[in-house]
């Protein structure tokens, strides 16, 4: 690569750097979502506004154009699946928008809905909320691109007890790592997190795609959506 | 109307009565005849007894005469001295037995003259004379006297005799009419009272019998739980009061249970809807305030950092991860947010026994319907785990016609009991509470299965 290019490519990552991500919040709860911007803001993110229900923050967001939205799943009139249903929005006319979505119980089935509509996209407990620097990471890595899906959703699809159970196969090293591959992390992630090196984590992921019959692939979301709808299939029988 | 089956049945009673006690009177009547018919047979036999005998007697006079007169022996005399002993006396009787009748009387009377005359003028005279001179009382002229004096006794005799036949013949005619009445007149009486009786049978059984055994059927219906039964109202006086007595009965029963059943729906209805809100209230209200709190620690940590902040922060947390489980125990956020097959993969996922489900719809339900399978399911998969040490359980739920239609079975020990497991008591009751059946079949050492049928229409 030339020299002038890798200069333009540096300044252009801390122009990056510099110029904070900007975010949307939509939650019904007033002062969670003031704690969340004021929080959002010391950490170097750029608040664009917030949102009381979703209609508002479907405006906020045509208005504005977010990279990031963080929203409530269950908001005003019907408190159902609100927030859900404006992340569905909100990626399909702006696919670019990451959405990380917040939710007051942890669902299979609404967080495969959300990975389905592609990558930047987050499904998070709310309460994670308060594990702040787990929270910020989250973010920066569903801004990015990344997926991120709650630990807690993870392990009850892998602690699902099974008739026939494919995972037993695995051994207990290789559980933890199909479980950190599931919430969304990349192999440097998934080594950063177990002390290992990269290299390990590659092998021991070959392994359980190669024992559970998934297909390789680079793309980090795509394995999650994979590992997470073969967890469920396998669940139900819809495999 | 009131009386009215009372009054019929005394009707007919007493008609009954009057055939059979006329039917009676008539017999009573021929039995009386006969009686004087007989009566009269032998009072007739009397007298002809008696004036054979006084014939007899008059023969015994005549030949013992004429025996003396011929053989001037005295031994030859005695059958007439017998016979002129015996004569008064047989006489006397004669007139006695034929005393009730004026004519016989007379002909009596004069049968005992003539034989007075008889011995005194005649028989008597000649037998002196016979004596004297047997020669002049053999004469023809004495002999044709004789005779002709017997011949006019015995003419009246034979009048008497016949006379008194006559009259047995006509007493013997008149109780042969009777009697031929009587026979006409009991079986007149014996084809009446069975018509009668016929009728009156066939009566009672359609105006009693036949509406009291339809009720008594329908009641066995009506104890069956079939409370829409009704019966015909078409019986007469107390039948038709029973009848509608009974329709009454069974319309209130249905209503009274048809409130209960909605009051139990209302109350499972009501209680599920608080449990919803206590949820919403938890996550939504003290979960957010909670993680605002939290975030406020952090914020404040933020600025100043210190060790007991973040000792109460993390209290905070685990406080939290506390609440999503008492929460999830109140009311399944994912029932109300994604309906049953959602929420039977989350319970199937949670479940200690590997289940397996399969949901044969998308669409959304009646809330007190998804609540039931749910609630339905969670427990199959609690007894499962806890008490039939069961390696699987399948879940089948599917909808048809308008029914919803879920199957849960565990390859378990079996022989669980619903009436002792309050848990199964309790699915029960919510079932039938929205109209549903609950069945459960668990053989020992072959498994429970149960299964639900709960109505859509709601």
């Amino acid at each position: 690569m030339p020299h002038w290019k890798l200069i333009r490519l540096i300044g252009a990552i801390e122009r990056h750097d510099v110029s904070r991500t900007r975010v949307a919040i939509a939650d019904d709860d007033v002062l969670l979502r003031e704690g969340l911007a004021s929080l959002l803001e010391r950490s170097g993110f750029a608040v664009l506004g917030t949102a009381g229900n979703a209609e508002q923050l479907l405006d906020l967001v045509r208005r504005e154009g977010p990279e990031l939205v963080i929203v409530d799943i269950r908001m005003p009139p019907g408190l159902s699946t609100e927030g859900l249903d404006a992340a569905d929005v909100i990626r399909r006319e702006h696919p670019e928008t990451a959405v990380l979505l917040l939710s007051a119980h942890v669902e299979v089935e609404h967080a495969l809905q959300l990975m389905a509509t592609g990558q930047g996209v987050g499904y998070l407990l709310k309460s994670r909320v308060t594990d702040v620097d787990e929270f910020l990471e989250s973010l920066r890595r569903v801004a990015r691109g990344g997926s991120v899906v709650d630990p807690a959703l993870v392990r009850e699809l892998v602690d699902a007890r099974r008739r026939h159970d494919p995972l037993a196969a695995l051994s207990q090293r290789e559980r933890e790592v199909l479980s950190l591959v599931a919430e969304g992390r990349s192999n440097a992630g998934v080594a950063r997190r177990l002390w290992v090196a990269e290299g390990t984590v590659e092998k021991h992921v070959r392994s359980i795609l190669t024992k559970l019959d998934l297909p390789e692939t680079d793309d980090d979301h795509r394995r999650v959506l994979a590992v997470l709808t073969y967890l469920d299939g396998v669940r139900h029988g819809a495999t | 109307m009131i009386g009215g089956v009372a009054r019929r049945v005394l009707l007919a009673s007493g008609l009954l009565m009057v055939l059979v006690g006329s039917g009676f009177v008539v017999l009573l009547i021929s039995v009386q005849g006969l009686r004087a018919s007989e009566h009269q047979a032998r009072h007739t036999a009397a007298v002809l007894t008696s004036a054979h005998q006084v014939e007899r007697l008059v023969n015994d006079l005549a030949s013992g005469q004429r025996d003396f007169v011929i053989t001037g022996q005295e031994k030859f005399l005695q059958p007439w001295q017998a016979a002129q002993a015996q004569l008064p006396a047989q006489t006397a009787a004669l007139q006695q037995l034929v005393a009730g009748s004026p004519d016989q009387l007379t002909r009596a009377q004069q049968v005992s003259r003539s034989v007075t005359s008889y011995l005194r003028d005649y028989s008597m005279p000649e037998i002196g004379a016979a004596r004297l001179d047997p020669d002049t009382a053999r004469t023809e002229a004495a002999t044709a006297e004789g005779a002709q004096r017997v011949a006019q006794i015995r003419s009246v005799l034979d009048q008497l005799i016949g006379s008194e036949q006559q009259l047995s013949v006509t007493e013997q005619r008149h109780s042969d009419a009777v009697a031929d009445q009587a026979v006409v007149a009991a079986a007149i009486g014996l084809a009446g009272s069975v018509v009668l009786i016929l009728g009156f049978t066939i009566y009672l059984t359609r105006a009693i019998v036949r509406p009291v055994r339809v009720t008594a059927e329908m009641a066995n219906q009506l104890a069956a739980g079939d409370l829409g039964v009704r019966v015909p109202e078409t019986g007469v006086g107390e039948i038709r009061t029973l009848e509608r007595t009974f329709n009454t009965m069974a319309t209130s029963l249905g209503a009274a249970s048809a409130d209960v059943a909605a009051s139990r729906a209302r109350i499972v209805r009501s209680a599920d809807a608080t449990r919803r809100q206590i949820e919403r209230d938890l996550h939504d209200g003290i979960q957010q305030r909670l993680v605002s709190l939290t975030l406020d620690v952090r914020a404040i940590q933020a600025g100043a950092p210190m060790a007991e902040l973040d000792k109460v922060a993390d209290g905070l947390s685990s406080t939290l991860d506390e609440l999503r489980e008492i929460a999830r125990g109140i009311h399944p956020a994912i029932l109300s947010e994604g309906g049953i097959g959602p929420a039977l993969r989350m319970l199937a996922r949670r479940s200690k026994v590997p289940a397996e489900v399969t949901v044969g719809f998308t669409t959304r339900l009646p809330a007190p319907i998804e609540a039931a399978t749910y609630y339905v399911v969670s427990e199959a998969l609690t007894n499962a785990a806890k008490h039939a040490d069961a390696s699987v359980v399948l879940i089948d739920a599917d909808i048809t016609n308008d029914l919803l239609e879920l199957i849960v079975r565990d390859d378990g020990r079996g022989g669980a009991d619903p009436a002792t497991g309050s848990g199964l008591i309790g699915l029960g009751d919510r079932v039938q509470a929205l109209g549903g059946t609950f069945v459960v079949e668990s053989p020992t050492g072959a498994g429970t299965t149960l299964s639900v049928a709960l109505p859509i229409t709601l």
